[in-house]
């Protein structure tokens, strides 16, 4: 196998415990509330048991894109504008993946995990998904490799937009300066992304730029007078980790196994969350349909 | 990953989380009153409208009728709520004031709510007569 660049993310973690300590005191004099034992218990455990997927299925995962690698279209190098395209790249085609990790069933049972906690903080940016491999999230970057960028580049770049993601996992940081805000994804873009309030529900997808957000017409932000409420429509009411990490696939499980016609199975599948064959659930535009038709703030 | 790395990472795991445990953070909120209450509902459904509430007397827990009959639960989770707006009749034990209700999800769990007996027989027969869907 090629050689590697070195992970990013393992020199990364050191400094991810250090700032969960520091944003812990601040929560401490500021807001309790920011944070609370089993909460926090829960997304370091599910951080851990990603990390613990990925090391098992990691390998299979680079495996492919190198043998995908053979049949790039151009010869792409380690030239130096290649650094700043293959960033710029990797964060669009994290802007698609997460967007259709929102808006279609099959990739949010995997991404739930990452939104199934009711508290936003430092810890809550390590619950992060068991499931990723198995729902083929890794698709949405090998066009990037067929263009013919060196895989251990585009490898390095994604880790590097994963840490970025660390730090906009706050309420400790109100707003960066305007210039830093119009550009790149920030605590107050992220948090209106967590939240469930219908006017910020399916918003802001960005990993480390916003620009994408604004171009394609799914920016939101956040609002002085509304403070985010954070988790998903159906919060769990439960710290269980097997629950928090599989919830999404039972009920699809159940839903494809019990509900008659493949119209609608493929439905439960691919449609998206909250879909359903009688309307007795509620999608994202469901909701906000009904919080503009009920005039609320 | 190596086993070293993992017991260490699960060591670093349970000490964070019993930091925030010495610290005192994230108390498990109570439902101050029926204005509370509403609220949380009206932020758990979109588009409910709030029109009655009752309370757990030691805040524990809390039923919502909307203005069309419907009804939501709510109850805190850690230092958050949670609630749920039943779909059909949920399954209910009354004894005296104590009204236990059963919402169908095990990892939601059922729910107790210690009321008045005037209180609990009121809402035990709302929750059989709700419109559901």
């Amino acid at each position: 196998m090629p050689e590697m660049l070195p992970d990013p993310v393992q020199y990364a973690i050191p400094a991810f415990i250090a700032l969960i300590l520091i944003e812990m005191l601040v929560a401490w004099r500021i807001d309790p509330s920011r944070y609370e034992t089993k909460d926090t218990l829960t997304s370091l455990l599910l951080g851990t048991g990603s990390t613990v997927a990925g090391a098992l299925t990691g390998s299979a995962v680079i495996a492919l894109s190198f043998w995908l690698a053979q049949f790039r279209l151009f010869d792409i190098g380690y030239i130096w504008w290649a650094w700043i395209v293959v960033f710029l790249l990797d964060d669009l085609a994290y802007y698609v993946f997460h967007r259709m990790a929102h808006r279609v069933r099959w990739f949010w049972a995997s991404h739930v995990i990452h939104h199934s906690s009711q508290h936003y903080n430092l810890s809550t940016a390590l619950r992060q998904t068991w499931t990723g491999f198995f729902s083929l999230s890794f698709a949405f970057s090998l066009p990037i490799i067929l263009l013919g960028f060196p895989v251990p580049m585009l490898i390095f770049a994604s880790a590097v937009n994963l840490i970025y993601q660390f730090w906009i996992h706050t309420e400790a940081i109100g707003r960066m300066p305007r210039w830093f805000e119009a550009v790149l994804n920030t605590p107050s873009h992220h948090r209106v992304h967590h939240a469930t309030n219908p006017r910020y529900l399916d918003r802001n997808y960005a990993g480390m730029l916003i620009i994408w957000d604004r171009m394609f017409g799914t920016y939101e932000p956040e609002r002085d007078d509304e403070r985010p409420r954070y988790g998903i429509i159906k919060n769990l009411g439960s710290f269980n980790l097997l629950w928090a990490a599989f919830h999404e696939w039972i009920g699809i499980a159940k839903d494809v196994t019990t509900i008659p016609g493949w119209r609608n199975k493929l439905a439960y599948l691919f449609a998206a969350p909250g879909w359903s064959h009688d309307g007795s659930r509620d999608t994202s535009h469901t909701i906000k349909a009904k919080w503009l038709e009920s005039g609320d703030d | 990953m190596s086993w070293l790395v993992l017991t260490g990472s699960l060591g670093a795991v349970f000490a964070v989380a019993g930091l925030v445990w010495l610290l005192g953070l994230g108390k498990s909120p109570g439902i101050a009153d029926a204005k509370h209450a509403m609220q949380l509902a009206r932020e758990a459904q979109s588009g409910f409208r709030p029109a009655g509430a009752v309370i757990d007397a030691k805040g524990r827990a809390a039923l919502v009728r909307g203005n069309n009959g419907e009804i939501i639960l709510v109850r805190p989770h850690g230092a958050q709520m949670a609630a749920r707006i039943f779909k059909s009749a949920p399954a209910i034990e009354r004894e005296g004031g104590r009204l236990k209700i059963a919402t169908g999800e095990r990892m939601f769990g059922d729910v107790m709510l210690e009321l008045d007996e005037k209180d609990a027989k009121h809402w035990a027969k709302r929750l059989e007569g709700a419109p559901y869907a």
